[in-house]
């Protein structure tokens, strides 16, 4: 994936569409959009920066596991068997990139009485387990793009094949100087971002 | 719901501005996997493998027999709490087994280390009492060595893994230094001994020239707790903006009072003063050890809490 931080406005609506096809519980944000700050006054900045699984290609999540149940696939994607994690939590504090959630907290946004809508989303989610990102992958099975990319306002994402010097995604990287979030870790990461 | 789901945003983009070197400003976000439960587990964990450990080396010395005893089950009991605390935080405990899968995870490792000093301790103890005697089976025989050396080694990498696990965590830069597991390892060594000077005060009575020599080894531990404490904080606090931040956060007085002054100070010129000036007043030796005890659970808890993840940025 990669993320224009020059086009990205801020409107989260990225974050919305995760949460709506996801159907998270609260708290648990597989998606988000920071809002930071840079500089020094007078010449301080405000700026935008989408975060989400890095997909990594060294990922520290999958090392540090105890139980494997993180695994990268054989498409670079990174996911978490629910079967096998035990919720050590390990994971959440190893990823440089705090895409990892513990989903351990039963309520709902009403608290313990949930709506319909989050009685049948719920099902996909096992209490006491780590949760994160996964590109959209039912989605993704069905040839369509993430639910981010497909709804962001400003186009500032795109998805395609890093390993495919051809895809748009590959040129984009070259042609606009994409960078990988805090290479300095070392692990690689499958999204890139476009400087401002 | 809109209104709960701008909260739960809230929640997470809550930050502290923290200018560095008056360049960048930064979101800071404290850690919220782990607390009090880790916390009482790590202290357990390193305390009882600690007492093992050091039982287990005075045995092989011939010294203070009527502790070790006592000290190599009360050192298996804490680990065994410890576990117990440990496996209530798991999120999905019916899948305990699965722990023992991935070598390269110290959660692995550590499930390892844990499983190896209870059986192996468990078997020593009973060595170690004769409870089956007739089998000839003593700790004073080969095998009973052999068993026990191997329950110390389980031991030692059970006091060395709390602080390993802890310090491989990229996202917490206070932990993810070197020093955290020489210092949680410390910490095991000197509040085990607080354990066993317990011990011998209290329910063995052992004669006070052992007391003596105990204290002594004590107050050689906490010098180097101190000495690692100082490093730690004065090598964190000029490390990162994140660090410095966690030691601002650390700094406070349950950790400036319960810990360093209640936790150590006190205690050592308790331990001081029990060899020096006062010569048999088990209350000052019954005094500092529970003082030890009570800063080596307070370390490891404030360490914990003052986690916080570095911040992401693109510059």
């Amino acid at each position: 994936m990669v993320i224009d931080l020059k086009k990205c406005v801020g409107c989260m609506a990225c974050t919305i569409a995760c949460k709506t096809t996801n159907q998270t519980r609260p708290g648990i944000f597989w998606n988000i959009v920071k809002d930071l700050e840079v500089g020094k006054y007078p010449s301080v900045r405000r700026f935008f920066l989408p975060t989400l699984c890095m997909h990594c290609e060294n990922a520290p999540c999958i090392e540090v596991c105890p139980t494997r149940a993180s695994y990268r696939q054989d498409d670079g994607i990174v996911v978490i068997d629910y079967d096998n994690c035990v919720g050590c939590k390990s994971c959440i504090e190893n990823c440089p990139y705090g895409a990892r959630y513990f989903n351990g907290d039963p309520d709902g946004y009403f608290g313990d009485q949930l709506t319909t809508s989050e009685k049948i989303g719920y099902r996909q989610h096992k209490l006491g387990v780590v949760e994160k990102c996964n590109f959209c992958i039912d989605r993704l099975k069905q040839g369509k793009e993430p639910a981010c990319v497909q709804t962001c306002v400003g186009k500032a994402r795109y998805f395609g094949d890093l390993d495919d010097p051809k895809s748009e995604v590959s040129k984009r990287i070259r042609s606009k100087h994409g960078f990988q979030l805090h290479k300095e870790c070392g692990t690689n990461p499958s999204v890139y971002y476009l400087p401002e | 719901m809109a209104s709960n789901f701008i909260r739960s945003v809230g929640q997470i983009l809550r930050s502290t501005i923290y200018q560095n070197e008056g360049v960048t400003i930064m979101t800071i976000e404290k850690q919220n996997s782990f607390g009090g439960l880790i916390a009482i587990d790590l202290f357990l964990g390193g305390a009882g493998a600690g007492i093992f450990f050091i039982s287990f080396i005075m045995d092989l010395m011939n010294r203070f027999q009527n502790i070790t005893k006592i000290g190599a089950i009360t050192g298996l009991i804490l680990v065994l709490m410890g576990t117990l605390i440990l496996f209530f935080d798991l999120g999905s405990k019916s899948r305990l087994y699965r722990l023992f899968i991935n070598p390269s995870s110290w959660v692995t490792r550590g499930t390892f280390f844990i499983t190896g000093f209870v059986i192996f301790g468990i078997a020593y103890s009973v060595f170690s009492w004769s409870l089956f005697g007739w089998t000839l089976l003593d700790k004073t025989t080969l095998l009973g060595k052999v068993v026990g050396g191997i329950a110390a080694f389980f031991s030692f990498m059970t006091m060395l893994y709390t602080g390993m696990l802890f310090s491989t965590m990229k996202r917490i830069p206070i932990w993810n230094t070197p020093i955290l597991p020489l210092l949680f390892f410390f910490s095991s060594l000197y509040t085990a001994m607080a354990f066993l000077l317990l011990i011998g005060g209290l329910l063995v009575g052992i004669p006070i020239e052992d007391l003596h020599v105990l204290s002594m080894i004590e107050i050689t531990f906490i010098l180097l707790q101190l000495l690692l404490l100082g490093v730690f904080l004065w090598a964190s606090g000029y490390n990162t903006t994140t660090t410095a931040e966690s030691i601002r956060l650390l700094k406070k007085p349950l950790f400036n009072i319960g810990v360093i002054i209640v936790g150590l100070i006190i205690p050592l010129g308790l331990l001081i003063y029990y060899n020096v000036v006062d010569n048999g007043s088990m209350l000052t030796i019954l005094l500092a050890a529970l003082l030890l005890i009570e800063g080596g659970f307070l370390g490891r808890y404030c360490i914990i809490k003052a986690g916080i993840r570095f911040p992401l940025h693109t510059v």
